[in-house]
């Protein structure tokens, strides 16, 4: 069934890639691993502080990330969920207090080492944010921030690359006549899609989304979940999310943390109806939390 | 009545009373100005030079003295005010050094102006040995710094961390992050900062009195002593003469006008640079 | 040791934009700290012959003759503590007053245009109050209250003698005045922000139990913000110490000390304002030099205290 779907993709994705090379081998790529998920991601014996000497906020994390699946991070609060999604694109490091040990592989180079180029990093592992974040910008300039930073793309090429993340993130038909406007005119919803088209215009490998519904209605959060669905055909998501229904419905595999501990991690469907950790199961039956 | 209406009665009367006192010193204040001031008004307060001892003329050199002087010392300090601004928000808040540095930046902004103008008098006056326009911005540039630099801390605190990490989350730089994201953010926040700044160094007197100097000649050269409004005013002012005295009041008209309508700007250009943003 | 191939790791020699930002913006902070050095530097550098040459006594000594050389700073020092205390003596009450009045009776569409007629007062220029306060208040000033204060408070025990002199509309007192016009912008914007602070269950326990206005602002209110309003005084206190051109003009410029705050007197930056230039020899230039350092000093001490205190609110 799951090859059904890539095979699906990968007819669908055709057309639309006729003019760069890159993409085109990306869907090949997918075509190749659908059949035996790779980790894309690897999390190794991974401790967080967030002071010098403070009690750790997460203790020894072992996990994959697959490539072109959907993982959900769930557990109550406080839990270290979010922390755990903050390590993967060191977005941490933003604060120098903040600190991680171990290991933490992007196809296979650790990017926790000091060496690493922070801004190749995020444009690589993207991450949409729990509110809306908004440039104060147009909703072009927003599209193309990221890229402008990058740099090499001429000013058409960019404007391909920006309709295609829009449409991608099915914000065209709403914006196409607007792009100019300041994105702050934008509802939440819209704002929401704008940031995901944001980052995948970058055209990362990962993309982190730190529970990007929590601010939206119910409308505008199942357009964000098939989006997610979609997107999953090309990249590799990892999402924290507080609410259980959404993670049944749009993630592949679940890890489920508490106190800082990676409590259990395997496919969704075993997750969620056939536990093998008590706590987990008394989780997703609603016992606490 | 009883003790405790009475206490509560002449409390009350205490308190309108000391409102209206501060509005009487101000309707005083702005009507003698513009008493005073409209009498000696005239376009050729905009087109003759500063007069001899008990002549007649205008105020040019000393207008044209005073934008320079002014845009200059605000151009001096804008850059750096912002970029110290920038350093003491992106320091970390418990941090040593930011806090000494905003606590000296306070006493900058509070040390009596008269003392700036000593200091640029050692620095600049002493070493190239004149008077000059450039040691005159020097000394406003001083006194604009500290105003810019906390207002600029101020306005990027307020900036959303989320913005900042969006910014970051997309492969941005720092410094493009601060530049590209948080200065337009915080943007009509700081232009408030720089225009209050502004206002205050547009009516400073004493700093000049030893920098700039004055002089009665028309000139932009900034090498030289500079004609400029506030010590014209003095001296005018402070002379025996009825028509200097007549040009020091339409002077004080001038500069006072100027600086309500930079202090009007300053509430009112933010929001309408965030209403015109909204709109479009 | 790293594989350089790896997409992410650094290229060594590739210009970091964050670092020369962080560099740029730091040289700009560390600029705040050489310029108060610097003054303080000028300051001790350009009056020391002065200090030298008068040691410790500079600053009892009141004499101050530029004829015959000798230079004491305690008249100045005098006329500058004396004027800002009367300043703020009468700025305390009526900003306070003010400040309770915009925050806490007056209806909204009243406190809004007061409270920003009162802050235009602040927008006003110092060399503005110094006109206004020569030609227009010394006058009245002389006419309404000296003429009528020699004839009824002379005699009073104690304050008698602060009204003994001649009725001219300007001296320390007049000097007093006008400084107290300056501050009182500040004292009540403060205030009245503090009291604004304030959350509104207080006022609503207080009045709950059947106290009037007057005791819940004085009993509950300004208790409160006790640290803030204190504060506040200190910070007018110190924005008077250094205040130069509303002085300058009002004040009289005689170099003594004298009981009665009628007549003129002299403030240390009024002194240098008036002074400096016309300065001929070094040691008058290195002695006004030296009331610089004095100045900077006490507005120093003053004004840190009501930074500290502010904060702590």
């Amino acid at each position: 069934m799951t090859m059904n779907k890539n095979v699906h993709v990968f007819m669908e994705e055709r057309p639309e890639h006729i003019d760069s090379v890159q993409t085109v081998s990306d869907v090949a790529i997918t075509g190749l691993e659908s059949a035996n998920p790779m980790p894309r991601m690897e999390v190794k014996g991974l401790n967080f502080f967030y002071n010098k000497g403070a009690e750790p906020a997460l203790k020894n994390i072992n996990m994959p990330i697959y490539n072109n699946r959907v993982t959900a991070l769930i557990g109550p609060s406080g839990c270290g969920k979010s922390t755990l999604l903050r390590t993967m694109n060191r977005i941490y490091d933003l604060y120098g207090t903040q600190h991680a040990q171990g290991e933490v592989l992007l196809d296979g180079e650790d990017i926790l080492k000091s060496h690493v180029d922070l801004n190749a990093l995020r444009s690589k592992v993207g991450m949409v944010f729990q509110k809306p974040t908004p440039f104060p910008m147009s909703i072009y300039d927003n599209i193309t921030f990221g890229l402008k930073m990058q740099g090499g793309l001429s000013a058409p090429q960019m404007a391909v690359r920006a309709k295609k993340a829009l449409k991608r993130a099915h914000l065209w038909k709403e914006v196409k006549d607007k792009l100019d406007a300041d994105a702050s005119s934008l509802s939440g919803g819209q704002q929401q899609r704008l940031c995901i088209a944001r980052t995948i215009a970058l055209k990362p490998e990962v993309i982190l989304m730190d529970e990007p519904t929590s601010a939206l209605d119910p409308l505008a959060t199942a357009a964000i979940e098939e989006l997610i669905s979609e997107l999953r055909e090309k990249y590799t998501i990892v999402i924290v999310t507080h609410n259980m229904q959404q993670a049944m419905r749009i993630s592949d595999y679940t890890g489920f943390m508490y106190l800082g501990e990676l409590m259990e991690f395997g496919p969704t469907e075993k997750i969620f109806h056939n536990a093998d950790n008590q706590k987990t199961r008394d989780y997703i039956a609603g016992n606490f939390g | 009545m009883s003790l405790r209406k009475l206490k509560n009665r002449a409390f009350i009367g205490f308190c309108i009373l000391s409102a209206l006192f501060g509005l009487v010193v101000l309707s005083s204040v702005l009507s003698s100005l513009v008493g005073k001031g409209i009498a000696g008004m005239g376009l050729h307060i905009f087109t003759e030079l500063t007069p001899g001892p008990g002549s007649h003329g205008g105020l040019k050199n000393a207008i044209v003295g005073s934008l320079m002087l002014t845009t200059l010392g605000i151009v001096i300090a804008t850059p750096l005010g912002i970029l110290a601004g920038t350093w003491l928000s992106e320091s970390n808040k418990s941090s040593k050094a930011a806090e000494m540095l905003r606590f000296l930046n306070g006493m900058l902004m509070s040390a009596p102006s008269i003392l700036i103008g000593l200091f640029v008098y050692n620095m600049v006056v002493v070493t190239t040995g004149s008077f000059s326009g450039w040691a005159g911005a020097t000394a406003l540039a001083i006194l604009a710094l500290p105003i810019i630099v906390s207002t600029t801390e101020e306005m990027l605190r307020l900036v959303p961390t989320t913005l900042k990490e969006a910014g970051s989350g997309l492969g941005a730089p720092r410094w493009q992050v601060i530049t590209k994201l948080c200065y337009r953010a915080a943007g009509p926040g700081i232009i408030t900062g720089v225009l209050l700044a502004m206002a205050r160094i547009t009516g400073e007197t004493a700093p000049l009195l030893f920098t700039a100097l004055n002089s009665n000649y028309m000139t932009t050269d900034m090498s030289q002593p500079m004609a400029n409004l506030p010590v014209t005013i003095y001296q005018y002012a402070m002379s025996p003469y009825e028509s200097w005295n007549e040009l020091a009041w339409a002077g004080a008209l001038l500069i006072t006008t100027f600086i309500l309508i930079i202090n009007i700007l300053a509430t009112v250009l933010p929001r309408w640079l965030k209403a015109r943003k909204a709109a479009k | 040791m790293h594989s350089t191939s790896s997409a992410l790791t650094l290229r060594p020699g590739t210009i970091n934009g964050d670092s020369i930002f962080h560099r740029l913006s730091f040289a700009s902070a560390v600029l705040i700290f050489l310029v108060l050095i610097g003054i303080i530097l000028s300051l001790i550098d350009g009056g020391w012959q002065a200090l030298a040459k008068f040691g410790p006594g500079f600053i009892f000594n009141n004499t101050w003759d530029p004829v015959g050389g000798e230079f004491g700073a305690a008249a100045a020092i005098y006329g500058t503590l004396v004027s800002s205390l009367i300043a703020i003596v009468i700025a305390i009450p009526v900003g306070l007053g003010t400040a309770i009045f915009l925050a806490e009776l007056a209806p909204q569409w009243i406190s809004r245009p007061v409270g920003m007629a009162i802050e235009l007062l602040a927008a006003v220029p110092s060399i503005i109050y110094g006109m206004w306060g020569l030609f227009v208040f010394a006058p009245w000033f002389s006419e309404g209250f000296q003429f009528w204060a020699l004839e009824n408070l002379v005699n009073i025990p104690l304050i008698g003698p602060w009204f003994d002199g001649p009725p001219i509309g300007i001296g320390l007192l007049t000097a007093g005045i006008i400084l107290s016009f300056m501050i009182l912008p500040i004292i009540t914007a403060l205030t009245r922000d503090a009291l604004k602070t304030v959350p509104n269950v207080v006022r609503e326990a207080a009045y709950g139990i059947g106290a009037t206005p007057y005791e819940v602002i004085t009993r509950v209110l300004l208790p409160t913000i006790k640290n803030a309003a204190v504060g506040a005084g200190i910070l007018g206190l110190g924005r008077a110490l250094g205040e130069t051109m509303a002085v300058a003009f009002v004040i009289g410029g005689a170099n003594r000390i004298e009981t009665s705050l009628f007549m003129p007197a002299s403030s240390i930056s009024s002194t240098i304002a008036q002074q400096f230039n016309e300065a001929t020899n070094e040691l008058h230039i290195a002695s006004l030099i030296s009331l610089g350092l004095v100045l900077f000093i006490l507005t120093f001490v003053v004004m840190g205290a009501a930074r500290i205190l502010l904060r702590k609110r």
